[in-house]
């Protein structure tokens, strides 16, 4: 599965997730809510009975024409009464009330039910009825807990077997993309390898100026060619090539390369100008080097004017390449290391290279600064 | 300090002594004036409800602001105005309500 494909999934579950998820939150909270009314209105009906039967045990002591009594009391209820003016009569409550404004309300984790009462029997006119209220969320949050992480396993089995089941078409597809491209590139190889051997070996015979000419051009296409070739087989293998790291002496790699454009440079009249100031080493992998140089020679080639000049600087660990050709605005430079980015449709080429560039520069943590003015060029640093 | 408890005594003395020469030499029975006390607590229920209805009944006796019984009114009538000044009578009232309120009964 490639990392596009992965990246949808995902995208598509944490999508299918939140959404769902959210759903279940608002209704787990309504129901909770629901709950805890019922619960509520349970325990205010329970409490108002209550505090019908203490009216009733003040009645019948009020009657009696009692000097002395106990305060009468429901297993596991607290009461209060008070007088028309609110003030406390007598009291069992654990928090004293001052006053209240509802009939029902919760205060210190207890429910307090405030029951007005006529005829004022011992005085009462308010019977205050206390309950402890329970923790509603504790009483449902296991099974609700248990219901959400059902629902999620569910809903996550069966958004993968819908993502994949959505994206098997666009997956074929790519794959058959992939198998044409593969087998394409390898068919290029050895036509590429054979023009440009045949080439070599021609150039060591003695040939007329005219027809070295039209070798010259048929090697820079071949050179084109190989070049698009490593570049595909490159991101074919998605970097993942055998890697060899060694310590490569940098300036001697940019001489080769340079011999390598040799040709591509002279069938532009392009002047290189190498200021090599140092030796400097890089531990990096040889082929992978060369993607990276050669990518930014080549679109130094590819997008200067003719007859210019491509100037390449080594000091201390610090490689830049800067060419004279049309350079970029600061919006195209922000969208350069995009794949199959190109500003330019006049050239060739798919938009690969800075793509590359910028994976190995990342593999290797290497810096890349590009520093371009329209109409006056383009220059890559690299900091080793 | 001293000085104010003298004072709080001295009050006390002083609405007790109206409370038993002006009230309980005639509503001498205990069980009369619990009586009395239950009534008005039933229909006034608070201290300050209770001693303001008894003030103004015993200054302005009626059938209407009466807590007795319709048939003891017909039967018995209702009291002459009392002749006692506004602050004895107050006093009386008060040393009554401390006396014989309801909320003394719960041990």
């Amino acid at each position: 599965m490639s990392n596009a494909h992965k990246k949808t999934i995902i995208n598509v579950l944490i999508l299918y997730l939140t959404s769902t998820l959210l759903l279940l939150g608002v209704l787990v909270y309504g129901y909770y809510h629901y709950y805890q009314e019922q619960e509520q209105l349970r325990y205010q009906t329970n409490m108002k009975a209550n505090a019908k039967k203490l009216h009733v045990k003040l009645q019948e002591i009020h009657n009696t024409l009692a000097t002395k009594a106990s305060y009468p009391q429901c297993k596991g209820v607290q009461s209060a009464i008070y007088d028309r003016d609110k003030n406390l009569l007598h009291s069992t409550l654990h928090t004293q009330l001052s006053h209240w404004d509802r009939e029902f309300f919760q205060k210190n984790g207890y429910f307090y039910l405030v029951y007005e009462v006529t005829p004022y029997y011992m005085g009462a006119a308010f019977i205050v009825i206390e309950q402890k209220a329970p923790k509603f969320w504790d009483s449902i949050s296991t099974t609700a807990m248990l219901w959400v992480v059902l629902i999620v396993i569910v809903l996550l089995a069966t958004s993968i077997f819908l993502v994949k089941l959505i994206l098997k078409p666009l997956r074929d597809n790519l794959k058959l993309l992939d198998q044409f491209i593969r087998d394409t590139t390898h068919e290029l190889n050895t036509p590429v390898a054979t023009i440009l051997t045949n080439i070599e070996l021609l150039s060591r015979l003695p040939i007329e100026p005219k027809v070295q000419t039209k070798i010259d051009r048929i090697k820079v296409g071949a050179l084109t060619v190989s070049n698009i070739y490593d570049d595909l087989v490159f991101l074919l293998l998605n970097h993942q090539t055998s890697v060899q790291n060694e310590n490569l002496l940098l300036s001697g790699i940019i001489f080769e390369r340079l011999g390598y454009f040799d040709i591509l440079f002279r069938a532009k009249s392009l002047r290189v100008v190498y200021e090599p100031h140092n030796e400097f080493e890089v531990n990096m992998d040889r082929k992978k080097l060369i993607r990276l140089i050669d990518n930014i020679l080549s679109n130094a080639i590819k997008y200067t004017q003719v007859a210019t000049t491509i100037t390449i600087k080594l000091h201390n660990n610090r490689l830049s390449i800067a060419d004279e050709g049309e350079g970029m605005t600061q919006e195209e430079i922000g969208k350069i290391f995009e794949r199959y980015t190109r500003f330019n449709t006049s050239q060739g080429g798919f938009g690969l290279g800075y793509n590359i560039i910028y994976n190995i520069a990342k593999e290797y943590n290497i810096a890349i600064t590009i520093d371009s003015k329209v109409g006056e060029g383009t220059c890559v640093i690299l900091d080793f | 300090m001293r000085h104010i408890g003298f004072l709080v005594i001295l009050s006390l003395w002083v609405g007790a002594n109206n409370f038993e020469s002006h009230c309980k030499s005639c509503h001498g029975m205990e069980r009369q004036l619990h009586i009395f006390m239950h009534r008005y607590t039933l229909k006034y229920s608070s201290q300050e409800r209770i001693q303001k209805a008894m003030f103004e009944y015993i200054k302005n006796p009626q059938a209407s602001n009466s807590i007795m019984p319709l048939g003891f009114i017909t039967h018995w009538g209702v009291k002459k105005p009392t002749t006692l000044d506004d602050k004895t009578l107050k006093e009386a009232i008060g040393e009554y309500y401390r006396l014989y309120n309801l909320s003394k009964v719960w041990e």
